[in-house]
């Protein structure tokens, strides 16, 4: 598995809606293949923004954001150090 | 737009009537699209739809005769016509019509448009505030649309349109068993594009704004999801019902469509349906809150409605 460490509240959001995951989530697996479909994708992007306090453009509102847990990962991280600085 | 408690009198909503086109098994339906998306309808839960020959004005104003038989004659002092099928003549004319048809000549009347399938929601908007500022005491609101051209398939809301027309009245008096309107809330969005083109931001969108909407009208009502009996959307596949209630923050177990699988996605109607479905089965009780969600996918009315029992209209 690759070594990508991500903060503790984008880890409990995105097990609680990748119904397919078990144990830890690899970041290069693809975010589909562990069971997320479109109601999830939704919920995930609702869920991120209320609990990570950032709100994600449109124009990362896209699939290839949703790729793998590091695509949505590197997306999330920019945006919280974007909120924080 | 929004409307809370505390405005104005109490409007209630009784005397729930519908028609609705010939009940049609959707493998029956002629049409290709249809045909090919069989598998996918019957697992969204869905079996007929209704067709009609008939003009939208004329189902509307056989399901309306059955509401107004429900009132004492001459309470009726206004009719809200909610359509989004496009007119046989013009609005107007077919807003004419309709009066004659009830022979309620003289009646003001106001055709409302604009919301698709949600037409519902500033339906019940314009009769409750009508109610509340005293410009009527008892609205006549009816529903009546069908198919008239193009498809009944509807790939957003995974579901075949169907021909019907419902009607309630709206007023300060409870004519029987009603509903009291106790907040609403309408919100646009036209400027986020098609599923097929931008699915995960209509998606995100679709669902901010709903819950936005039941924010609003849920706040100063001081109400949580969890202190509704049931959530009624419309007549959508079992899909797009998980995610209409994951927006509005209600589980999947309590969203309330009745009828489904046999009446398909009546337009505005759906919603009227369902209050009616819920007295007819006793499935709720009085006191239970509900919130109706009329919706088409550019615009969402939520409505806060508290079920009640008992006249207060005399005999």
């Amino acid at each position: 598995m690759s070594t990508v460490e991500w903060s503790s509240e984008f880890d409990e959001v995105l097990k609680r809606n990748l119904p397919l995951h078990t144990g830890p989530v690899n970041p290069a697996a693809r975010l589909a293949d562990l069971g997320l479909d479109s109601l999830g994708t939704v919920s995930l992007v609702m869920e991120l923004e209320d609990g990570m306090g950032i709100s994600i453009p449109d124009e990362l509102l896209v699939a290839e954001t949703f790729e793998t847990a590091n695509t949505l990962w590197i997306a999330v991280k920019s945006l919280v150090a974007t909120a924080t600085a | 737009m929004t409307g809370g408690a505390g405005d104005g009198p109490s409007a209630y909503l009784s005397s729930i009537s519908s028609v609705l086109g010939d009940e049609t098994p959707l493998a029956d339906v002629d049409e290709e699209i249809v045909r090919s998306e069989l598998p996918n309808l019957y697992e969204q839960g869905l079996k007929y739809c209704r067709v009609s020959t008939q003009p939208a004005i004329t189902l509307a104003a056989e399901s309306a005769r059955q509401t107004l038989a429900a009132v004492p004659d001459g309470a009726v002092d206004a009719i809200v016509y909610c359509t989004d099928t496009s007119p046989d003549k013009t609005t107007t004319s077919d807003g004419w019509d309709l009066l004659l048809a009830l022979d309620r000549p003289t009646v003001p009347m106001t055709v409302l448009g604009g919301s698709g399938c949600g037409n519902l929601g500033p339906g019940l908007a314009v009769a409750r505030n009508m109610v509340r500022v005293g410009d009527a005491d008892t609205v006549l609101l009816v529903t009546g649309d069908r198919v008239k051209t193009g498809t009944r398939y509807l790939e957003n809301g995974q579901t075949v349109l169907s021909d019907g027309a419902a009607s309630c009245v709206v007023s300060s008096r409870r004519y029987g068993p009603a509903f009291r309107i106790d907040g609403l809330s309408s919100s646009f969005r036209v400027d986020i594009g098609t599923v097929a083109a931008r699915p995960i931001i209509v998606a995100r969108a679709t669902a901010g704004t709903i819950k936005n909407a039941v924010r609003q009208v849920t706040e100063p009502l001081s109400l949580a999801a969890s202190e509704f009996r049931y959530l009624l959307p419309g007549y959508y596949g079992r899909g797009p019902q998980a995610f209409l209630a994951m927006s509005a923050g209600f589980p999947t177990d309590r969203v309330y469509c009745p009828l489904l699988a046999e009446v398909g996605h009546c337009f505005s109607a759906d919603v009227l349906l369902s209050l009616a479905s819920l007295r007819e089965t006793r499935a709720a009780d009085d006191g239970d809150r509900l919130m109706l969600l009329a919706m088409s996918p550019r615009s969402w009315s939520i409505v806060v409605a508290t079920q009640v029992g008992g006249s207060t209209a005399p005999p």
